[in-house]
């Protein structure tokens, strides 16, 4: 297998720094994305919360700067690295991981924007079916017809809908600001408390699965000087938006377990705003998503269905799938298992980083099956752990983060004593 | 293909195989028409253009488009039905379960769709033994009645023959156009005349008239006859829906820049089928949208096959309106069937008699004028040629 860049001649690929933080942070504005911030102030107090998401997102900067370093050189994609650190085999089963993750996030995405806008509205219907078949069939032809030209549409769409998503974003939390009856009052709740190990996993786990693909967006750019612009306006904006997000909590209640989101309306300003926002988020992380897994069909597709119109494929495929499967199994349950495998992709992916770039350089055949045993132990042990709590927890995180460091470790050692020896 | 059954309950078995069989070799006749009216490897809006102008064109691209994407969405209601039936007992079937089973079966044709004319051909090379075969097998499986072998051959049968087929007929160049030579097209044609027939037949001698019967029949209840049904609807579904695409596509270059020809064209159109099917296909102008889309087409059938034999009888002057005269027929014609159609509700077939006699009588009201007009010219020309 050749690398995805090499596949493909690379299209759109002189971005500037706005372009490619736009595209980024017009994918992290939607509200299964933002939840881990409802979620904070759910579970602690306002202060704590905030200081988590701080903290939590400086981690995330660090990351994040980790994989676009790594994928610098000859504009390599998420998989492409996947290629360098797993060998030909890894990159294999981490591009079906690729397309699975895609598949949980538009089933996610799609449901909840189709279940809380037919809970909205009562739309005048022909055909006497529920609303929400229809709206789910309309997100998925938007999306589809959206995201035909590939990186080209994604550019262009995030110019047109992040501006719009950060002003019905705002629009929703002031309409909602004057309530009496919140869920949760962000601002009055007590302001005591620290951050807590917790939050801070609550807030990796949620961003890591997307921080991984990374690299496949911002091989699309100018120059590294505006990699690094690109990372830092995003970092900064993505911090203000999951503080802003804080205040969601006063409107919308996440279950934990179930996953559902419950919402209070106040007024139908807010439920304007709110079904504005919920529509373009939509539409717009599933163009996103199907971009972000289309390097993923590039290996695993026959050569006849990869070029102009895959982008198309993988849309109608992904509607397809929604359609005929969407209440026949675990929503939430289908979404941890994906989100876990990606989050430990990008946590092996930053110790790859870490070891090339402090210890050594070696690339052999034992280190690639050693990153993708500790990989593939790591998300099936999630898996487990994900059937047993029912939920992304902390100790999820902890446990991926011990073994693939105990494995990144195995390989440091080994290359010592062949060094050594 | 169940036009068969439906002319075999109305009119008898032997009436509908003997108005299948003239219906379809009037049929063979327009489409001949249609295949020789031009040397080059137009399609059907090709075809349009050069004999009625570009405005008519381009009308007629929109209404084209219109009508194939209704009919794809009401293509898609037949193998929902069935499917549906046929889930029933296994999971909870109601209203949702058969939107979401038709959504996903228009989803899936858009997604083939994107294999363009190549995947239609594999498909329906594939298809046609297949469906052959079938056919066979679900004569024997469930028999023939033999009470209603009686009967003479009726006009309005043989009109319902023909006017189901009408609009494709007019279309035949969008496909034939990718023909080796003439002669293949020719040929070809021949041989999907005597396939339709077999297959119009085929519901007339089961008496089939809506797609769930088939499974609702006495000795259907093996597992071996659902399977094979199932593989029968599902691909016929797939072969009629891919080229009702392929066919709103012709239109779709006509309107659409050049930029979104590409195979993405051919998905975009199934995609706005599905989304006929899921929102409007209850609606209740439908109905009447597709049945004025219908008789555009079928006077749009007789104005270019009238045009095409005045092309070859009128050699002896010239027509400087030829296209505004031909686009005045089908536009006059088409007006008749709608005002109809308004008139008479309740009798689909009316409008469209009434759409086509009032194309074919203008056509004859400025021929005359036009010929008388011109012979008097030339007599009073001749006639001052010799004093002078």
């Amino acid at each position: 297998m050749k690398p995805a860049a090499i596949h493909q001649n690379l299209t759109d690929a002189n971005q500037s720094s706005w372009q490619m933080a736009f595209i980024q942070l017009a994918g992290i504005i939607n509200l299964p994305y933002l939840s881990s911030s409802i979620l904070l102030t759910q579970r602690y107090s306002f202060y704590s919360a905030l200081v988590t998401v701080i903290i939590g997102n400086l981690i995330l900067w660090i990351i994040r700067f980790g994989l676009v370093k790594i994928s610098f050189n000859k504009r390599k994609s998420t998989l492409d690295i996947t290629h360098d650190c797993f060998g030909r085999i890894g990159a294999y089963i981490i591009s079906f991981a690729l397309l699975l993750d895609a598949l949980a996030w538009f089933f996610i995405h799609t449901s909840v924007a189709s279940n809380l806008l037919a809970s909205f509205f009562n739309f005048r219907s022909f055909s006497e079916t529920n609303h929400f078949i229809q709206l789910s069939i309309i997100i998925g032809v938007t999306s589809t017809a959206l995201c035909m030209e590939g990186m080209k549409s994604l550019r262009i769409l995030a110019s047109v809908a992040f501006p719009l998503l950060l002003i019905t974003f705002v629009g929703t939390l002031m309409s909602a600001s004057s309530s009496t009856t919140p869920y949760v009052d962000a601002i009055s709740k007590d302001l005591g408390g620290s951050f807590s190990l917790g939050g801070i996993s609550l807030v990796l786990s949620s961003s890591l699965g997307s921080t991984v693909d990374l690299p496949t967006f911002f091989r699309h750019r100018r120059s590294w000087q505006d990699s690094i612009n690109a990372l830092t306006i995003f970092q900064v904006a993505s911090l203000l938006i999951g503080i802003g997000a804080l205040f969601l909590a006063q409107m919308i209640h996440v279950g934990l377990e179930s996953g559902e989101y419950e919402v209070k309306i106040f007024s139908d300003q807010q439920k304007y705003f709110l079904s504005i926002f919920l529509f373009i988020s939509a539409i717009y992380a599933n163009v996103y998503n199907v971009y972000s897994s289309s390097v993923g069909w590039e290996v695993v597709a026959p050569k006849s269905l990869v070029g102009r119109k895959e982008y198309m494929i993988i849309g109608l495929a992904l509607t397809i799938f929604f359609i005929s499967f969407y209440n026949m199994f675990s929503l939430h349950g289908l979404l941890d298992i994906a989100d876990s495998s990606m989050m430990n992709l990008c946590i092996v992916l930053f110790c790859f980083f870490l070891t090339c770039k402090i210890a050594y350089k070696s690339r052999n055949v034992k280190e690639k099956c050693l990153y993708l045993l500790a990989w593939l132990i790591a998300s099936a042990f999630n898996m487990l752990q994900v059937f047993h709590y029912g939920f992304i927890s902390t100790y999820v995180l902890l446990t991926s983060i011990s073994i693939i460091v105990f494995f990144s470790f195995m390989n440091a050692l080994l290359e010592k004593n062949k060094k050594c020896s | 293909m169940l036009v068969g059954g439906t002319l075999a309950s109305n009119y008898g078995m032997l009436v509908a195989i003997k108005s299948i069989i003239v219906g379809n070799l009037l049929l063979w006749a327009i489409g001949l028409g249609i295949l020789a009216m031009t040397e080059e490897r137009n399609s059907a809006v090709g075809n349009i253009k050069e004999y009625l102008g570009k405005p008519a064109a381009i009308i007629n691209s929109i209404i084209i488009i219109g009508a194939f994407i209704l009919w794809y969405s009401i293509q898609i209601d037949g193998p929902t039905q069935i499917f549906v039936h046929l889930l029933n007992g296994i999971i909870p079937t109601n209203n949702e379960i058969r939107i979401r089973l038709g959504a996903g079966l228009g989803f899936f044709c858009s997604l083939l769709s994107l294999g363009g004319i190549r995947l239609i051909k594999w498909v329906c090379v594939i298809g046609f033994p297949l469906i052959l075969v079938y056919q066979i097998y679900a004569i024997f499986t469930l028999g023939i009645p033999k009470n209603i072998l009686t009967g003479e051959l009726s006009f309005s049968a043989i009109s319902i023959v023909l006017l189901s087929w009408l609009p494709g007929a007019i279309n035949l160049s969008t496909f034939y156009r990718h023909a080796k030579s003439k002669v293949d097209a020719f040929l070809g044609l021949s041989i999907m005349t005597i396939a339709h027939i077999i297959f119009q037949s085929f519901t007339a001698l089961i008496l089939v008239n809506e797609p769930v019967q088939i499974i609702l029949k006495e000795n259907t209840q093996s597992v071996f006859y659902i399977i094979f049904t199932s593989i029968f609807v599902l691909w016929g579904f797939i072969c009629i829906n891919l080229s009702n695409i392929y066919f709103a596509s012709a239109g779709w270059d006509t309107i659409v820049p050049e930029k979104f020809h590409s195979a993405k064209k051919y998905a975009i159109i199934g995609m706005l089928g599905t989304l006929t099917y899921t929102f409007l296909q209850k609606a209740f102008y439908m109905g009447h949208l597709e049945r004025a889309a219908s008789n555009s087409i079928a006077c749009l059938a007789i104005t270019l096959l009238v045009s095409f034999l005045l092309k070859i009888i009128v050699k002896h002057r010239l027509r400087p309106s030829e296209r505004f005269i031909n686009s005045l027929c089908w536009f006059f014609g088409w007006v008749s069937s709608i005002y109809t159609q308004v008139i008479f509700p309740m009798e689909p077939t009316q409008s469209l008699i009434v759409g086509v006699r009032s194309t074919f009588i203008l056509y004859l009201i400025i021929l005359f004028l036009e010929e008388s007009v011109w012979a008097l010219k030339q007599t009073i020309f001749n006639a001052k040629n010799q004093k002078s």
